[in-house]
């Protein structure tokens, strides 16, 4: 370090001749103090420089500088002291191509309790090999062909980065779609809100988020004459000027004269504008490192590097034109430069866009120094532990185990959607072997309930219900609900049951899975709700433009709806039949070059589809596959969500990469075994409820009262409409009549979704007019309240029911029939207190009017309305 | 030393930054805490207060209305323009409505059209979106419409639910988004045009005295007592919400009696107009005058791809008459300076009659009406070109119509309400309250 007129500023190991020690340690208002004019170093601050002093005052070649706040210093200072595990570099390897290319570097430290730490720049660099690199900002830009290693070393853990360099020479040439549309993004051009609206903005337009570059590239060029670029003086074409705010600009000034943007844009100008060739490569992957972060302290921060992937095997840092997006800026806030700081303990996803891509990391931030050992809690199944594994990440402790008697009742409603009965329920309780719990599981799931559960859950995703307009008649209706429960009922795989329904032909009363192809008729539609409802995929938004929080383009919905393009559809011998057949032609135009695409996986390959087979065939024989690397996980997630209130993926219809799994271990491996157990969703079952997560108390520990996300306890659930009505039925003995089925038939297997019965809409139950899982409605409301307060549900059914009457005639005292009632509604005894407080309310020679009352209460209880 | 890249500085390295916390620290506070305080300090937050308008009705006509039918009739546009029926004078002098639209010519003085509302949703739910709650439709955020944010904000008055949907909640949008639940629409259920009208439940069981009812309500707070005790969750918490108001209702004869049309004599009714039109409308303002905030009530299909004679001849004048009965009788009541009716659709039609004879989606102009709380009379906002194809001055953004419809409530629009994942959303993202039609 070159010193100034009073000589060298440091001398390595000796603090007392050093003069940046003693400058910076002088009374503030000295004239000579460091910093000048009484703003003096921190004490942390002077320690570290004291620090580095002493250890030699090691200033190694290219080593990038940055500054730290004061909580950084600190946060630095306590890492010294914590256990270091690993050092890994991001990328591992680095190749460069051209002489315009670099590649940004980030280091990361891996302590032993899993915190990692961007150590960039705390570690030191040494170039191993031939000197063919500049570094500069933690980049590195080639300064010649060749290959060399790049050695990091911090506290003693050293590791190497390769690096080769070709094509120094050559320059890599100005590219529109490489260089050009990514700036749209980055600078915010092309976002709905500005140019990228369907009208655009001020008379612009650009495809949203670039779905279409060569209409982009037309309008830029090509659009009201050549007035948006000037070819003979590119600074002054509007494009530019207006992005500087050199005239006046809606959108404001977007970066400056001569930045890096502007540079860009101005070398494709200057180059005449060119639209690419047909060799420029394509973007195909982007890669974002680190691949997870678990941060600690508020104000620690982590750089990240996005690797894009070419079709032509180069890759290329594209950290300066990804667009980052926190979905949690309190806990990890990111900035334009894709570097996070941590803020509050949570979690956060942090999303990189590039191109048609984007990926995300997920974040977890705790406070600095938590005294956290894991506990030893018990693990029943594999569900335990990667659960735990998350929760230890966090911090969290789980909630003890529930109580026999919740945990009867849980099981009973979310297995069978009945309550347990009295005899069932002291069976259970009395039994004392330790594994009664998942004994009962398996003989719950025995039980035609748990099928006819899954039924209407699955009814419910084929929208089964009549429709005498849109050509669904009643016989259609009851046909396609007996065939699913048929299915369902004799354990048919569910990839079987779907193969079925998507490759059905024939009419819609022969085989009636056909009837996939008449409750929605819309052949684009019919691509939506498969992708929906088999693999979890909102793609609507992809009809018209790229998804703007997926990855999923217009390319691919286009490609993906081609597979239902020859449905063909006509009248049967019978007037309320439908035939579904395969017309072996129809195609779905694009609508932006308003050709067809081929048929193509979503998020899969072409296949090769050879005349005369039907398309849907081979859609069925890959969507119910464990070639779909959604299939199998969307279906894991619809169970998991049944028994825990909500997905892994929430709402369990919505995955995308901007909506992650709480825990993808969890996911992922659940999705393996049910692909392993052969689609069996008994045994995906067993897994779920024997877990002890599942088994978890509702109550919150300190640690986890905060959190919603990571099943550290048990979730508070309204009874579904159905389920509630079936409860009802079930304590007050009497039976349900709804249309077109028999006296006493429960909620949960009508058929038709059209079945009008206002308990049920009140409570929210699915209309069944679209595939959405939103269609369930679990809020409470006024009307709910209401109709249970003064209802006939309740009030009409206590009474007609007669159990109170029949109780007293048999001669059985009100303690008794408190305590029977209380068994029957909550599945426990009621406390002494309880027992004793509501004898006290009755009035001897009324005992009925007492109990009726007490029913009713019980009724409209929470614990009763809500599983727990 | 020598640095490269100032922008890899996160704080400027100089004596800012150590002068902050250096400043900070003499305040004792931490630069988390710091931030945190600017966090929150960040959050825009205002103290709603009843504005003129204590009351809103809200007439919606699903499907989207034709302007060009109604309000904004183009007299002098060629007959595919102008489409099948003619203009009428107005009590406006100048202005014309389609001869649809009769009754309400006869009271425009009291009316304010707005003919140049404008936005860029042609879909239905995404044009209905934007009507119920003032954004965008956003694929990550579910907003809350304007009757929950109004229940959100001035809550309950009188016992009764701040925020009602005749006969039934609409549509998706018409709900509390973001918002919890317990701000939801109560929904009367059952549609005052039928003779069986009742809104269910809200009166005890013929057998059920006031007292026993008292009874069983302490009852009901025993054996929720052990499982409350242990229990919490916000399913909870607004199950409690919600038993609560049912017991303010159920409690309340004057609030019961508010939903309770037989209490309306024969005259009356028959001045609205015995239909689904006339008595929705007169049981909004049965509702308003009660207590009820916010009444959000639809009428007809307006959906006309076909034959939008016929659609028109059908469903307008029911509309006319119920609409003009309703200004006028909130007047006479002394209630319209403080009932603010808005009467909208989720957008216009196109500027020319198609091949069917009737007009498809047009969200570029079209047209709303507004009355009362605090909105001005007789006046004509906006205009649309001579074809009404699109606005000519003045347009008028969804913002804008929702930040001025809030103003009028007395709820500032920019202020921020807190969305999942601790993000603060304003109740309207931009738009600007249009003085011009502000009383």
């Amino acid at each position: 370090m070159k010193g100034g007129i009073s000589g060298s500023v440091i001398t390595p190991g000796n603090l007392l001749d050093s003069l940046i020690i003693e400058r910076t340690h002088l009374d503030p208002t000295d004239d000579d103090a460091m910093p000048p004019d009484n703003h003096p170093l921190s004490a942390g601050q002077k320690n570290i420089l004291k620090q580095w002093v002493q250890e030699g005052g090691f200033w190694p070649k290219g080593q990038p500088l940055k500054a730290h706040s004061e909580e950084q210093l600190a946060l630095r200072a306590n890492a010294a002291n914590k256990k270091l595990l690993s050092l890994e570099a991001f990328p591992s390897s680095i190749s460069l191509h051209h002489a315009e290319d670099f590649n940004s570097y980030t280091i990361l430290a891996k302590y032993a309790d899993g915190v990692s730490r961007d150590v960039t720049f705390e570690s030191s660099f040494t170039i191993k090999g031939p000197e063919i690199i500049r570094i500069q900002d933690a980049t590195i830009f080639p300064t010649s062909n060749g290959k060399t290693k790049l050695g990091v070393n911090y506290r003693n853990l050293k590791i190497d980065i390769p690096i080769s360099i070709d094509d120094y020479e050559k320059s890599r040439g100005i590219s529109f779609n490489l260089d050009v549309m990514p700036i749209f993004m980055k600078a915010g051009c092309n976002t709905g809100s500005c140019h990228g609206s369907a009208r655009g903005q001020d008379r612009f337009m650009l495809s949203l988020f670039g779905y279409d570059p060569a209409g982009d590239y037309f309008r830029i060029t090509r659009e009201q004459g050549t007035r948006r670029i000037n070819l003979a003086l590119p600074e002054e074409s509007m494009l530019l000027e207006k992005a500087i705010g050199a005239v006046p600009h809606t959108g404001g000034k977007l970066f400056d004269k001569k930045s890096n943007h502007w540079q860009t844009l101005h070398n494709w100008l200057k180059a005449g504008a060119p639209e690419d060739s047909e060799k420029v490569a394509r973007p195909e992957r982007v890669e974002l490192f680190p691949p997870s972060l678990l941060l600690e302290g508020n104000g620690a921060t982590q750089q990240l590097t996005v690797l894009a992937h070419y079709s032509d095997g180069t890759t290329r840092d594209v950290t300066p034109l990804t667009v980052f997006q926190s979905n949690n800026i309190q806990s990890a806030a990111v900035d334009n430069g894709g570097e996070i700081t941590a803020g509050k303990r949570g979690e956060a996803f942090v999303m990189a866009r590039f191109n048609v891509f984007t990926v995300g990391i997920q974040t977890i931030v705790i406070p600095e120094g938590l005294n956290y050992n894991r506990p030893k809690t018990e693990e029943f199944t594999y569900v335990d532990t990667l659960v735990h594994n998350k929760l230890s990440k966090l911090r969290i402790t789980p909630s003890p185990l529930c109580s026999d008697e919740v945990f009867i009742r849980r099981v009973y409603l979310d297995i069978t959607g009945m309550l347990p009965g009295i005899e069932e329920l002291t069976k259970f309780l009395q039994d004392k072997s330790a594994t009664k719990r998942s004994l009962l599981i398996d003989q719950l799931l025995e039980r035609k309930e748990f099928t006819e559960l899954w039924v209407m859950k699955f009814a419910e995703l084929l929208q089964i219900q009549t429709d005498a307009n849109e050509g669904m008649s009643y016989k259609a209706t009851l046909l396609y609900f007996n065939w699913l429960k048929d299915r369902i009922a004799n354990n048919v795989s569910m990839d079987q049951i779907v193969k079925e329904l998507i490759t059905s032909k024939g009419g819609t009363f022969v085989s009636p899975p056909t009837n996939y192809y008449q409750v929605e008729r819309d052949n684009l539609k019919i691509a939506e709700n498969v992708a929906q409802v088999f693999m979890g995929m909102r793609i609507q938004c992809a009809q018209c433009h790229n998804h703007p929080f997926d990855q999923w383009t217009q390319n691919d919905y286009y490609s993906f709806a081609s597979f239902f393009s020859q449905v063909g559809r006509k009248r049967g011998a019978d007037p309320r039949e439908h035939v579904i057949y395969n017309r072996k032609n129809g195609e779905i135009n694009h609508p932006v070059h308003r050709k067809p695409l081929p048929p193509k996986f979503l998020g899969g390959h072409t296949p090769e589809i050879p005349k005369d087979v039907d398309r849907r065939e081979v859609l069925a024989n890959w969507l119910a596959s464990p070639e779909n690397p959604y299939f199998a996980k969307n279906l894991a997630n619809l169970v998991w969500a049944h028994f825990f209130g909500q997905g892994i993926i929430e709402p369990v219809d919505d995955v995308r990469v901007s909506n992650p799994p709480a825990n993808p271990e969890l996911l992922d491996e659940l999705g393996r075994r049910f692909t392993a157990y052969k689609y069996d969703f008994k045994k995906l079952v067993k897994d779920v409820c024997n877990s002890r997560t599942y088994q978890l108390s509702t109550q919150s520990t300190q640690s986890n009262q905060d959190d919603r996300r990571n099943f550290a306890r048990a979730t508070m659930r309204r009874l579904r409409a159905e389920i509630l009505l079936d409860a009802i039925s079930q304590v007050t003995e009497t039976k349900n009549k709804f249309p077109g089925l028999p006296r006493g038939a429960k909620a949960v297997q009508i058929a038709n979704g059209k079945v009008n019965n206002y308990f049920l809409t009140t409570f929210g139950r699915a209309k069944r007019e679209s595939v959405c899982s939103c269609e369930v409605v679990m809020e409470p409301s006024l009307s709910q309240a209401l109709h249970l307060l003064n209802g006939e549900t309740t009030n009409k059914r206590i009474t007609q029911g007669k159990v109170i009457s029949k109780f007293l005639t048999e001669g059985q005292s009100a303690e008794e029939i408190i305590r029977w009632l209380y068994r029957r509604c909550y599945s426990r005894n009621p406390t002494p207190d309880e027992l004793s407080n509501l004898a006290q309310t009755i009035t001897s020679g009324d005992e009925e009017k007492g109990l009726i009352d007490i029913f009713w209460a019980l009724l409209n209880s929470k614990e009763f309305i809500f599983n727990h | 030393m020598k640095f490269s890249r100032s922008s890899d500085l996160p704080f400027h390295f100089s004596r800012r930054n150590f002068m902050h916390v250096g400043l900070l620290g003499g305040l004792g506070l931490s630069l988390g805490d710091f931030l945190q305080m600017k966090a929150e300090g960040a959050q825009k937050l205002y103290k709603s207060m009843e504005g003129p308008a204590k009351n809103v009705i809200h007439i919606y006509l699903p499907g989207g209305m034709a302007h060009q039918e109604s309000w904004d009739p183009k007299p002098y546009a060629p007959l595919e323009y102008r489409g099948p029926f003619g203009s009428i004078k107005t009590k406006i002098p100048g202005v014309q409505f389609s001869e649809n639209f009769q009754e309400s010519a006869k009271i425009a003085d009291k009316l304010t059209i707005c003919r140049s509302m404008t936005h860029g949703e042609a879909a239905h739910d995404r044009g209905t979106h934007n009507m119920f709650t003032g954004y965008k439709p956003s694929p990550a955020i579910k907003f809350p419409s304007f009757g929950s944010v109004v229940s959100h904000e001035l809550g309950s008055r009188k016992n009764l639910p701040p925020y009602v949907c005749i006969p039934r909640v609409p549509n998706e949008f018409a709900g509390s988004g973001y918002l919890s639940s317990s701000f939801g629409p109560f929904s009367v259920g059952s549609d005052p045009a039928k003779k069986e009208f009742e809104v269910r439940d809200l009166s005890l069981p013929k057998n059920i005295s006031d007292h026993r009812f008292a009874d069983r309500k302490n009852l009901l707070k025993m054996v929720d007592a052990h499982f409350r005790s242990k229990e919490n969750s916000d399913g909870l918490d607004a199950m409690d919400k919600f038993y609560k108001d049912a017991y303010s209702l159920i409690n309340s004869k004057e609030a019961k009696e508010a939903f309770d049309l037989s209490k309306e004599n024969q005259k009356v009714k028959e001045r609205y107009g015995k239909n689904e039109a006339g008595l929705r409308m007169l049981l909004a303002r049965r509702l308003v005058e009660s207590g009820v905030r916010f009444v959000s009530l639809t009428y007809g299909g307006w959906d006309h791809h076909q034959n939008i004679e016929t659609g028109f001849s059908q469903q307008a004048p029911q509309l006319d008459k119920a609409f003009a009965t309703l200004i006028s009788d909130l007047d006479e009541r002394g209630m319209l300076d403080s009932t603010l009716v808005i009467l909208s659709s989720e957008f216009g039609r196109t500027p020319k009659i198609n091949k069917d004879n009737g007009r498809d989606h047009y969200p570029r102009v079209f047209s709303v009406a507004l009355a009362g709380g605090g909105i001005t009379r007789g006046n004509i906002y906006g205009s649309s070109d001579a074809f009404a194809t699109a606005p000519e001055d003045n347009p008028l953004s969804v913002e804008d119509l929702a930040s001025t419809i809030y103003d009028r409530i007395g709820i500032v629009a920019d202020k921020e309400l807190m969305a999942p994942g601790g993000r603060p959303m304003e109740i309207v993202d931009g738009g600007k309250v249009i003085k011009e039609i502000c009383a």
